[in-house]
């Protein structure tokens, strides 16, 4: 709030003191079990449909009852859920990898083109977020950022494998965008919403107008998605290169 | 279809955990008391009947609490007009003043005051400063033009100002 009048403040301090109880610990649950329960209203079956089963020997073929189930069965709550699922400035989506991409060739450990390589030092003075290194990992073996300014790489080789964090702030807008994920686990990392994607999926960047950079888009691993709270300021990081998320949770937890 | 359904609940689980303090504190706050979990759940679920309806690109949490918000004002109809008066009446949970900046009186009588607003008002000033919403995400949750909801702040806090000075 730009200005705020002493009558505001006592507002949200008297706000601040509401004695709220927090909701049931099985609410999340029983939440879930309803929904998994009934299926979502879209999901059942219209009464059109009802309407044609019941005098399906009367239908000319079978091929307009599989035409009309597969447009029964068209999901459109993925899509809806996951446009929310939005963890400090990674946005995670639907919807599949757009034509004629190659998500394959991009070599990791990638960092977005046009980034330059540089020293933590220098890196703290050139971005205005703060910039954490995870303790358990230590230094890392190449320090990267963006183009723009905007996102922090860095690498490690641990046991032979690249491991890969990108930093950045994203409280304003969103910088990567996950596309074409099959599972995900919401975690939290020392307290704050975090997601995990277990499995393959795209991660593309997007700049500071919002256009999503296509020639970015590659193929990332499992990768842990969280807000680390630095300083007193709250970034988004992503970390790539662990198969099991207590081994990545292991590690952000560690940012300092 | 069933790896994608997984999918959906992971992440819809992943939305309730982050929003069901703030519902519930709406709906606490908007008078349902010891009905609030109950008021909270079912918001929950038809937030998730209703997904079709939601447009990309809406922010999450309005529109979540303009279905608490129906959700809390149904269940108080529905114990009947004179209990419900009597919910909305009731004095909000409040703990220990802990800020040396409010005392424990002013904050009663603040709060009070804030309670005996005008209905439209006093949604406007709860969504505000006691959700602690911007004013944008106000008026989307209240469904009012932003104009609206700034003319009712302004119109709010006056009224604030004047009922805390004297006495």
């Amino acid at each position: 709030m730009a200005e705020q009048s002493p009558l505001e403040a006592d507002l949200l301090r008297a706000g601040r003191t509401l004695d709220i109880e927090p909701v049931r610990d099985a609410l999340t649950e029983d939440v879930l079990a309803a929904i998994a329960g009934s299926a979502p209203a879209h999901r059942r079956a219209p009464r059109w449909w009802n309407w044609l089963r019941a005098r399906r020997h009367r239908l000319v073929t079978a091929l307009i009852v599989a035409l009309l189930l597969l447009a029964a069965l068209t999901p459109p709550v993925r899509a809806a859920v996951l446009q929310w699922l939005r963890i400090g400035g990674v946005l995670i989506t639907t919807g599949s990898i757009p034509a004629g991409t190659n998500t394959t060739t991009a070599p990791f450990p990638s960092s977005l083109p046009g980034s330059r390589q540089v020293t933590l030092d220098e890196v703290r003075v050139l971005v205005d977020f703060p910039v954490g290194v995870p303790a358990a990992l230590g230094p890392p073996s190449r320090v990267t950022l963006s183009a723009d300014d905007r996102v922090v790489g860095m690498d490690w080789t641990v046991d032979g494998r690249a491991v890969h964090l990108d930093q950045f702030d994203g409280s304003l807008s969103y910088a990567f965008l996950k596309r074409s994920w099959s599972e995900l686990t919401p975690t939290d990392v020392a307290g704050a919403d975090a997601a995990w994607l277990p499995e393959a999926h795209e991660v593309a960047y997007v700049d500071r107008t919002g256009i999503e950079r296509r020639e970015t888009a590659r193929l990332s691993g499992p990768s842990l998605v969280w807000q680390p709270l630095l300083a007193g300021g709250r970034t988004t990081a992503r970390l790539e290169g662990f198969d099991t998320l207590d081994a990545a949770r292991r590690v952000a937890e560690s940012l300092a | 279809m069933a790896a994608a359904l997984g999918g959906d609940l992971a992440a819809y689980g992943h939305l309730v955990r982050r929003h069901a303090p703030i519902a519930k504190r709406m709906a606490v706050l908007w008078g349902a008391a010891d009905d609030a979990d109950d008021v909270v759940q079912e918001a929950l679920i038809r937030a998730y009947a209703a997904l079709g309806r939601f447009r990309p690109g809406e922010e999450f949490r309005p529109w979540l609490l303009t279905i608490v918000r129906h959700q809390t004002l149904n269940t108080l109809r529905s114990r009947g007009r004179r209990s419900a008066r009597e919910a909305a009446a009731a004095a909000w949970p409040v703990g220990d003043v802990a800020d040396e900046a409010l005392d424990e009186l002013r904050r009663d009588r603040l709060l009070d005051a804030v309670r005996r607003l005008p209905d439209g008002v006093r949604e406007v000033v709860v969504c505000r400063y006691l959700l602690e919403l911007s004013e944008s995400e106000t008026a989307a949750t209240l469904a009012l033009r932003p104009g609206t909801v700034k003319s009712r702040l302004h119109r709010g806090l006056a009224r604030l100002r004047e009922e805390v000075a004297d006495g």
